[in-house]
């Protein structure tokens, strides 16, 4: 009997230690990340925060450091990452539903697509860069160095992570729905297309979230398609030429005088703030979308 | 229960991110320094003030806040652009697109002149900065209108030109001095001869310590900072020092096409030593040291008298534009820019401070321009 009790007891305290010890691995683990980017903020903050305005926004970069401001930088990232996924999203999700939905499940073809899709993931982006030096900028298409070139790198760039996020979003969703809609007499893409993707929508956003967030901060492959340049006027089209903000930074960053690296971290915090405000605005919309489906 | 709970860490988390947000301030004081005559508090960035010691103050970004600083002229004085009203008026009509790119020494140069001319005319210029090489291949290749290089065009270069058709003009728009730096701590060494410069940078060289290069030097470990394989300054460098032909150095530097790498690199190590521009140099006196050359004529400090009068060999060099001669007619934007950029030379040297041209440097210049639009 005694035991038992004593046996009891040190179970229980086994178990207690060991949760309060994950409980404190967890905590741990979210302050480290929380504490990184707090760390890495007020750093910015301090070197920079004082010099924030709305000239930096609305100036154009200047060699006279006190004109200079990140205007053409920051629409020109917006563009090659806006076109970026025009061209890869619609593209990816429709992959990842092709996959999952219509490709035949044991076919060699769709074998090797998942194979390429997932070592393209893999792939470094100045690869990238590379190719798209070599087939899109010279090469077959001879873009130039333009604003299109860039979009369709960053949209190569992205494009498997997407696919990738959304089959694991697609698959999430219940088999019951699609199976349940063919049993009522419903076409194999009348259930794909008005059940499973709704549902899916919310996890392909997060993904896609997650991968547009990458390209804006994306600098290597860019820097082979003419990105670092002084340019002082906002892209017009899909063929002008364009600067982006972290290469305008890396510029700024690089230089010896300190006044032109307390630019480069003001410009790292508006393109910190720029990052917040698109992940938020998709966030909401996510969230606005879910919300509506399930009234 | 679970949920309240999870709203509860919800909650200190929100509540640790917003805080970051108000606490941050707290680290980046805004000193707003008030400055050494009587001006009032500097707000905003570029506001001009005059001081009571009859100087021209502007309010600039400087570490730690905006402070006043001296613009050089005097008070009352008016901070015009170089443009005048007539150049205004000159370009006001012309517009195009004009795409530069090449050496990052010449870079900042063809920039400010890029800059300025698109305030008076309609054109969009961007200048790239990939190296005299890098630039030289897209020259090549019928990318831009215009290179910037550090160095004239080599033999393979100008083959590689030929060979895609592409027919140019060589402009030379400044000039250029090297500058071999080192630590400002470095108490030893004041003047190198070219042969000690070559046993440091020659393939092979096994110089770890200043004490091998010279005995009385103490031995100090000597980290090497120097141009990027793909720079003009590289190619120049090592034909002047190493000797013919070009591009032959040691490997074992720290290699950058960034020359404000080399500044910094050889400002945190006492027995560094590094070469860049001339021009940035003259940037950063106060942060790095200059080494006397001495070129077989005796010891020269790199000064613009020295490198004018061509006492300050061999490590001074003419700064390069090429111009795509065909581009030329199909681009009614290039004449108007490189009017304007000859004209503003002087002023723009000046701010991007390189050595501005002597006057029948400047005379043949015009004189080439004037042949370019007559073709």
């Amino acid at each position: 009997m005694s035991q038992t009790i004593s046996l009891k007891k040190q179970i229980s305290i086994r178990r207690v230690l060991i949760d309060a010890a994950f409980r404190t691995f967890l905590y741990f683990s979210i302050f480290t990340a929380l504490g990184m980017i707090f760390w890495v903020v007020s750093r910015l903050w301090s070197d920079a925060g004082w010099l924030l305005s709305w000239d930096l926004i609305t100036n154009y970069p200047s060699y006279n450091i006190d004109d200079a401001g990140f205007q053409s930088p920051l629409v020109g990232s917006l563009w090659v990452v806006g076109f970026a996924t025009l061209m890869a999203l619609p593209t990816g999700v429709l992959t990842a539903l092709y996959l999952e939905h219509f490709a035949g499940k044991s076919n060699k073809l769709t074998r090797l697509i998942e194979l390429n899709v997932q070592n393209l993931a893999g792939v470094p982006a100045v690869v990238f860069g590379l190719i798209g030096l070599a087939f899109i900028v010279r090469g077959f298409v001879k873009w130039g160095f333009t604003v299109g070139s860039a979009a369709v790198v960053i949209a190569m760039l992205i494009l498997p992570v997407i696919i990738i996020v959304s089959r694991e979003a697609i698959r999430s969703v219940p088999p019951s729905y699609k199976e349940g809609a063919l049993a009522l007499g419903a076409t194999n893409w009348q259930a794909v297309w008005r059940l499973v993707l709704p549902s899916a929508i919310p996890g392909t956003a997060t993904g896609s979230i997650l991968a547009i967030s990458r390209a804006i901060g994306e600098s290597a492959p860019l820097l082979l398609l003419g990105a670092l340049s002084f340019v002082t006027f906002n892209p017009t089209g899909l063929d002008s030429p364009f600067t982006i903000m972290p290469l305008t930074i890396f510029k700024y960053a690089s230089d010896s005088r300190e006044e032109y690296q307390i630019l480069a971290s003001a410009g790292s915090l508006i393109l910190v703030a720029v990052l917040f405000t698109l992940n938020l605005t998709a966030i909401l919309l996510r969230d606005f979308a879910t919300r509506k489906r399930n009234v | 229960m679970m949920s309240t709970k999870g709203k509860a860490i919800r909650a200190v988390v929100a509540l640790f991110m917003l805080s970051s947000l108000f606490t941050a301030p707290a680290f980046g004081s805004a000193k707003k320094e008030f400055p050494v005559v009587n001006l009032k508090e500097c707000g905003t960035r570029n506001q001009i003030a005059d001081g009571k010691d009859g100087r021209q103050y502007k309010c600039s970004i400087s570490a730690g806040g905006l402070r006043w600083k001296r613009t050089g002229l005097k008070a009352g004085a008016s901070q015009g652009s170089s443009a005048s009203a007539a150049d205004t008026a000159k370009y006001a009509n012309v517009s195009g697109s004009i795409a530069i790119d090449g050496s990052s020494t010449v870079g900042p140069l063809t920039g400010v002149a890029a800059e300025e001319f698109q305030k008076v005319s309609k054109t969009r210029v961007t200048v790239g900065i990939s190296g005299t090489g890098g630039g030289a291949t897209r020259f090549c290749n019928g990318e831009i209108d215009i290179a910037n290089a550090s160095t004239p065009y080599n033999e393979k270069q100008r083959a590689l030109c030929e060979s895609k058709g592409v027919k140019f003009t060589e402009l030379r728009v400044a000039t250029d001095a090297l500058t071999v730096v080192i630590n400002k701590r470095n108490n030893w060494a004041k003047c190198l001869t070219v042969a000690q410069l070559k046993r440091v940078w020659q393939p092979g060289s096994k110089i770890q310590y200043w004490s091998q290069l010279d005995r009385s030097f103490p031995r100090l470990k000597m980290p090497l900072f120097g141009a990027g394989t793909d720079s003009g300054t590289f190619e120049y460098f090592t034909e002047s020092i190493n000797g013919k032909p070009a591009r032959r150095s040691r490997v074992d530097y720290t290699p950058t096409e960034d020359d404000n790498v080399t500044v910094n690199g050889v400002k945190r190590s006492r027995g560094a030593m590094g070469y860049y521009g001339f021009s940035y140099w003259r940037e950063n006196t106060d942060i790095n040291k200059a080494l006397q050359i001495d070129g077989g004529k005796g010891c020269t400090s790199p000064s613009l008298e020295a490198v004018l009068d061509g006492t300050y060999t061999p490590l001074a060099r003419p700064l390069l534009i090429y111009v795509n001669n065909a581009k030329v007619k199909s681009n009614n934007a290039i004449i108007p820019f490189l009017e304007f950029y000859a004209a503003q030379l002087d002023d723009l040297s000046q701010r991007a401070k390189f050595l501005p041209l002597t006057a029948p440097q400047k005379k043949k210049l015009n004189d080439e321009i004037a042949v370019l639009k007559a073709k």
